[in-house]
């Protein structure tokens, strides 16, 4: 490295010490929205419960072998629906999700599989357009405006009538789940076929029940619900996950700036007694030479 | 009086004790008093009525859902409910429009499409007419 000049070493900091700014202020962003999109996620819980008690107790009445959406096949042809984020500076987020994707959709090949994508997040549809991936369907700038059951619920209805059409015979979700604040996971989770838990002792009760227009029906209409559902919680999962994600990764920009800074002032300081010696070893020669 | 909850994916929208509740199902508006028969049944989009007491009334718009009644608990699970005075109407007038829009070219849809956009369609104005307004 060419030897730096004081003047250009103060140059170098101050454009450090803007970064850091740019830094610290992502950051404050990102917590504001983690604590934001937190909250979405709590809300999420009770819905969710009840929902899935409700399956849980209409599957009783229902034969597996015959409903649509209870099926169990043969997984030959599976969608996959790959979710990230629209942006990056977030470490790894994007990236962990792809890799995982990339990974499970060659092992599946390999095992004879056929596997369509379902790309949700404009990192994702970035990555896979173009490649040798079969893509079914992309959807970029969703978490903003239409992180809503209105928009999954386009998505999930597709899903449940490839499904039940037998088109596929599988589906699976791909996406980043906090952990703690300063963690979150990659997950992979089945979505279709749902295996509900069916509880026996509960049948006399709900014999009791009357369900209109009839259990078939109900129940399909809660599976479809399930289905949109479970897709707009692996978006909020995932954009609180993103949210973590940046904060951790600007909180680290912030800490590696302040320790650049700290390296550059020493070199500064450095050049400038250097500076400061040489000029003085000149005068001092000079005063020298006319006594 | 019997203990009911208005569930959507973004929270509760009403958990407490109530003496009639009158919601819109697929088979009609019913309401609901203590020691209804046990029933679960479909929510379409309409109104959601409510009665803490004679006089403390609080009215909701719904949108699809199921209605589970079960002796002294009811829940409610909605895609989407808001008090009538929070109806957004310039959103419904777009999901109406987008949805009119689309149904115009009824055989390039796929069933499910067609299902999809007249449940819009029927959201959209049931929500409107809520909010007063009369159809354009």
């Amino acid at each position: 490295m060419a030897k730096l000049s004081p003047r250009d070493i103060k140059r170098k900091i101050q454009g450090i010490k803007n970064t850091q700014r740019i830094t610290k202020a992502m950051k404050a962003v990102s917590a504001a929205k983690l604590n934001k999109a937190k909250a979405k996620l709590n809300a999420t819980r009770p819905y969710s419960e009840k929902l899935y008690d409700l399956i849980n107790d209409l599957a009783a009445f229902v034969d597996r072998d015959i409903h649509p959406l209870l099926k169990v096949r043969d997984e030959k042809v599976i969608d996959f629906v790959v979710i990230t984020a629209d942006r990056g500076l977030a470490g790894a987020f994007n990236s962990n999700v792809i890799k995982r994707t990339v990974n499970t959709v060659k092992k599946l090949e390999e095992e004879g599989k056929e596997v369509n994508l379902i790309l949700i997040g404009r990192k994702a549809v970035q990555f896979f357009k173009n490649k040798n991936f079969k893509i079914r369907e992309e959807y970029e700038d969703i978490y903003r405006d239409h992180l809503n059951l209105r928009f999954t619920s386009q998505v999930g209805g597709a899903i449940a009538q490839r499904y039940a059409e037998e088109q596929i015979d599988a589906v699976y979700l791909i996406n980043n789940e906090l952990i703690t604040t300063a963690t979150y996971e990659t997950k992979i989770r089945k979505l279709l076929p749902i295996e509900p838990k069916i509880d026996y002792t509960k049948l006399s009760e709900l014999t009791r029940y009357n369900i209109e227009p009839s259990s078939e029906e109900v129940l399909e209409e809660l599976m479809k619900r399930y289905i949109n559902f479970q897709l707009y919680r692996a978006l909020v999962e995932s954009s609180t996950a993103e949210h973590a994600a940046r904060m951790i990764a600007m909180d680290n920009a912030t800490r590696n700036a302040g320790e650049a800074i700290k390296k550059w002032t020493i070199i500064f300081n450095k050049a400038r007694q250097e500076a400061i010696t040489t000029e003085l070893i000149d005068i001092i020669n000079a005063a020298n030479a006319i006594s | 009086m019997y203990h009911l909850e208005v569930v959507t994916p973004e929270g509760y929208v009403f958990k407490g004790d109530v003496e009639q509740t009158v919601i819109n199902t697929s088979d009609g508006e019913i309401g609901i008093l203590e020691n209804h028969m046990l029933l679960l049944t479909n929510v379409v989009p309409g109104k959601l009525r409510v009665e803490k007491s004679p006089e403390d009334i609080e009215e909701f718009a719904t949108t699809y859902g199921i209605i589970d009644i079960r002796g002294d608990k009811v829940i409610i699970l909605l895609e989407e409910a808001f008090p009538i005075d929070k109806i957004d109407v310039e959103k419904e007038k777009s999901l109406l429009k987008r949805a009119e829009e689309r149904l115009i070219d009824r055989e390039k849809l796929s069933l499910k499409e067609i299902e999809y956009y007249e449940k819009l369609r029927n959201r959209a104005l049931t929500l409107l007419e809520l909010a007063g307004v009369k159809h354009i």
